[in-house]
């Protein structure tokens, strides 16, 4: 995909972050690709397989380190045909199965999706001390360059399917968003379609936040109305109430009264810093500008690269009640087009 | 330096209706970007306990 790629180095060689395979016994996944739905959640992923039969079928479960993680015990059945995609089995991941007839109940991996942290303590003695820091690359694959490349925190956005399907996507921050919190545990939005008219690319429908429709900006054309009667090609942004800056798609799959949760999750545990010769700047929460070499201040040329550093710091007495809780951080960039006479 | 207006939302599709057809400015648009995805479980661990067992000590001493 064009665009800016953030990448950790693995082996002395940067890889894409994505989804990766790690600790594999056998090769059981031919596949795993993270999608932009706003589904995936950073943690380890290890897949057990039983009831197998090479090349036909087994069964799947998912096991993550730590049980609070809601796709924690997931099981299915799937195919061992080497083309089937799942994105069901760790949601946000598209992963496909090998079809080699040498697969057996004794192959398994794990997904390592995004840069999980593991635990930290909040309690003292333990608490306030700053994790382990990673140094990060960041790869234009794009054509054009980049302006005004930066890393920043901010608000984050996690889908949560319960009924059927309403998103095709919900891009991963919110700017203006609102974290709702109950008894200090980060708590959802039901997000719910209704009036479903029209089928395949054709289908609108009305979008309800915790039962009320919401204004919205459609980003294709730049009309406001509320979120009544909305397509399911278009992007929308909402602008106003609590998940305002929340930018979505709607599924054509959707049905009349399907529901997911939206949980908005405050940037409080992140900090980033500048590169310095392979090093760390000054360690904060503010915009961080991404450079490459001998560049302007923000500047990643087509093909070039940039480097900063993240790090996670829990205060004493932080959220023990919301794990695994997201602590993502936002890439963005601009490409300049054209003078604007022509358009 | 060109003034470069970053339009959210338009991916990899430029937003031309919202610039008339004679803007003096550049044009930019927003680069497709992947996040980094990132998570911690933060938890109570035992520093908190013995910290808190040593307090209730203290107070209970400090009771009689």
């Amino acid at each position: 995909m064009p665009g800016l790629v953030p990448k950790i180095e693995v082996s002395g060689v940067w890889t894409e972050i994505g989804a990766r395979l790690v600790d594999q016994t056998g090769t059981p996944v031919t596949s795993a690709e993270a999608a932009l739905d706003g589904l995936v959640l950073s943690d380890d992923y290890t897949l057990a397989f039983t009831d197998v039969v090479a090349g036909t079928s087994a069964t799947v479960t998912v096991t993550t380190p730590y049980a609070a993680n809601p796709y924690n015990g997931n099981s299915r059945s799937v195919d061992l045909d080497g083309t089937t995609e799942y994105d069901d089995v760790v949601p946000g991941v598209t992963l496909v199965f090998s079809s080699s007839l040498s697969f057996t109940s004794s192959w398994a991996v794990t997904v390592r999706v995004g840069v999980p942290f593991g635990l930290m303590n909040a309690f003292p003695p333990d608490s306030g001390e700053a994790s382990s820091e990673v140094r990060l690359q960041v790869e234009n694959t794009g054509a054009e360059d980049g302006a005004d490349c930066a890393v920043r925190l901010l608000p984050i956005a996690k889908r949560y399917i319960k009924t059927g399907v309403v998103f095709a996507a919900v891009r991963p921050f919110a700017e203006g968003a609102t974290e709702k919190t109950s008894s200090g545990v980060v708590s959802p939005y039901a997000m719910t379609v209704l009036n479903v008219a029209g089928s395949g690319s054709a289908k609108t429908m009305d979008l309800e936040v915790d039962g009320a429709v919401v204004d919205v900006e459609n980003l294709t054309d730049g009309d406001a109305g509320t979120s009544e009667g909305l397509n399911v090609v278009d992007y929308y942004r909402i602008t106003d109430g609590d998940l305002e800056g929340v930018e979505f798609k709607l599924s054509e799959d959707a049905v009349n009264a399907d529901e997911e949760n939206l949980l908005i999750f405050s940037a409080i545990f992140q900090e980033i810093a500048p590169d310095t010769d392979g090093l760390p700047g000054d360690w904060g929460t503010t915009d961080v500008a991404l450079t490459e070499e001998d560049q302007e201040e923000g500047t990643i040329t087509a093909g070039g690269v940039a480097y900063f550093h993240i790090r996670l710091a829990v205060g004493e007495f932080g959220n023990t009640k919301s794990n695994p809780y997201p602590c993502c951080v936002a890439i963005e960039g601009s490409a300049l087009l054209a003078a604007g006479w022509e358009n | 330096m060109p003034t470069i207006i970053p339009i959210v939302g338009s991916d990899d599709t430029p937003l031309t209706k919202l610039f008339p057809a004679f803007a003096s400015v550049n044009v930019g648009r927003r680069l497709e970007t992947e996040p980094v995805e990132t998570s911690v479980n933060v938890v109570e661990g035992e520093g908190g306990v013995v910290v808190y067992d040593v307090i209730s000590e203290i107070l209970d001493s400090a009771r009689g």
